[in-house]
C-alpha cells in the first residue's frame, strides 16, 4: 500500500474519500501522505516540538477519519483538514499556556544572530533558533505567520481558516515579522 | 518595516522552516491510530434503539463543561503529575439498557474502543469505569456494541466545530477541584 501511495500522485482526493468511506481505510494513506508534511511543520513551529506535533497531526487526522462522511467537500479536503489542524493546535496551546506555561529561553540566554546558514547543522540552528523566536510571540500571531509565510495562503485562505478578519491578521502578520526581525536581527553579545 | 522588506523576511523564514521534515514513522503511526479507531459508520448519529440516558454521580474534582448526563466524578489526590498513578480518578457512568458491551472513547485513548471497556456493576444497564486522567479539557464519546457513537445527547455544543457533531467535554483541573 505504501509503494502505491507514492505512485498514484494522480487520484484525486474526492477518489480517495469515496473509496475510505466504501470501507477502504488503507486508502486514508494516500490523503496521509500528501498532506502530512505541511501539517506537521505547521504544527511543529504552531506548538513548539516535534513530540507535539506528532501528536496534533495523528489527532486531527483520526478525527478526520472518523468524521469523512461529514466532510462537505471532498474534492477539495485540504482546507477542512488543515481546519482540524488549526482548531486542534488551538487546544492543545491553550491546554498547554492553562497548565504548563510554554518555556521560553530568557533574553540573553541564547545568542540570536542572522547568519549565513549554507551548512545543514548551520540551517537546522537557524531553524531552531526561528523556532525558539516563534514561542515568543502570542498565540494568534504565530498561527497567522506560520499560515502566511510558512504555509503559503492568502490573507483570504486564512480568514477562511481561521474566521478571522482579514486587516486584523495583516496587523498580526506585520507585528509578527517586526518580532521575529527584532528578535532574529538582534547583534551579538559581546 | 516596509511591504517589501517584510514580504523578504517573511519569506526567508518559512523557506527555512520548510525544510524541516516529520519522521518518517509518522505515517504508520497515524494509521494505526486509524485503525484503532471506531470506523467511519460510527460516525452516524445513534437511532433511537440506542436513546441511552446518563445519570449524574456527584461531582468533586472534575470541571464539567455544560450540562452533561454523563457526569465524570471525582477525583483524588493532590497535583496530578504526568503519571497515571499521580492523575486524578474520574468515573463515568452511562445508563445503557440492553447493551451487550459500552466502551468510553476519547483524545486520552486515541479514540480507540477497545482500551476502556465499561463494566455493569451496581445495577443492570448501568455502566461505570473509572480512569485517571490528567489535568486538562478532554473530549469523550460513549460506544455502544461497537457501533452506536453516543456523546452526551444532553449536552450543549461544546466541542471544537471540526464535523457536525460534538462530543462530550469535561476539565479536570490540576487541584482536583
Amino acid at each position: 500500500m505504501e509503494g502505491a501511495v507514492d505512485q498514484a500522485v494522480d487520484v484525486t482526493d474526492a477518489t480517495v474519500v469515496a473509496q475510505v468511506l466504501a470501507g477502504d481505510v488503507d486508502a486514508f494513506r494516500f490523503l496521509v501522505a500528501r498532506y502530512r508534511d505541511r501539517m506537521w511543520r505547521y504544527a511543529r513551529y504552531m506548538l513548539g516540538s516535534r513530540e507535539e506535533a506528532d501528536e496534533a497531526v495523528q489527532d486531527a487526522f483520526v478525527r478526520a477519519y472518523r468524521a469523512l462522511e461529514h466532510c462537505q467537500d471532498p474534492a477539495r479536503i485540504e482546507p477542512w483538514l488543515f481546519r482540524i489542524l488549526t482548531n486542534r493546535c488551538r487546544t492543545r496551546a491553550s491546554r498547554r499556556l492553562r497548565y504548563e506555561r510554554t518555556f521560553v529561553p530568557p533574553a540573553g540566554d541564547t545568542e540570536w544572530a542572522v547568519r549565513e546558514v549554507a551548512h545543514p547543522e548551520d540551517r537546522l540552528a537557524w531553524r531552531e533558533e526561528i523556532g525558539r523566536a516563534l514561542l515568543t510571540l502570542d498565540e494568534r500571531s504565530r498561527e497567522a505567520f506560520l499560515l502566511k509565510y510558512l504555509d503559503d495562503q492568502s490573507y483570504e485562505e486564512i480568514a477562511a481558516r481561521t474566521g478571522d478578519g482579514i486587516s486584523a491578521l495583516k496587523m498580526r502578520v506585520r507585528r509578527a515579522c517586526a518580532r521575529l526581525k527584532e528578535i532574529l536581527e538582534e547583534p551579538d553579545h559581546d | 518595516m516596509t511591504d517589501y522588506e517584510q514580504e523578504a523576511w517573511g519569506a526567508r523564514l518559512g523557506a527555512a522552516l520548510r525544510e524541516a521534515t516529520p519522521d518518517p514513522a509518522l505515517d504508520d503511526r497515524i494509521m494505526a491510530a486509524i485503525r484503532r479507531a471506531p470506523g467511519v459508520d460510527l460516525s452516524r448519529r445513534p437511532g433511537r434503539v440506542w436513546r441511552v440516558l446518563a445519570f449524574a454521580a456527584g461531582i468533586a474534582a472534575v470541571f464539567v463543561l455544560g450540562r452533561m448526563t454523563a457526569r465524570p466524578v471525582a477525583a483524588r489526590g493532590p497535583d496530578p503529575g504526568p503519571s497515571a498513578a499521580n492523575q486524578p480518578l474520574v468515573r463515568f457512568v452511562v445508563r445503557a439498557p440492553g447493551a451487550r458491551q459500552v466502551s468510553l472513547v476519547g483524545d486520552f485513548n486515541d479514540w480507540n474502543q477497545e482500551a476502556t471497556p465499561l463494566a455493569q456493576e451496581s445495577a443492570p444497564g448501568v455502566w461505570t469505569v473509572e480512569i485517571p486522567l490528567a489535568s486538562g479539557r478532554h473530549e469523550y464519546a460513549f460506544v455502544v456494541d461497537g457501533s452506536a457513537w453516543l456523546p452526551d445527547p444532553a449536552a450543549p455544543q461544546v466541542a471544537d466545530a471540526d464535523f457536525g457533531r460534538p462530543n462530550s467535554v469535561i476539565l479536570v483541573s490540576s487541584r482536583g477541584l
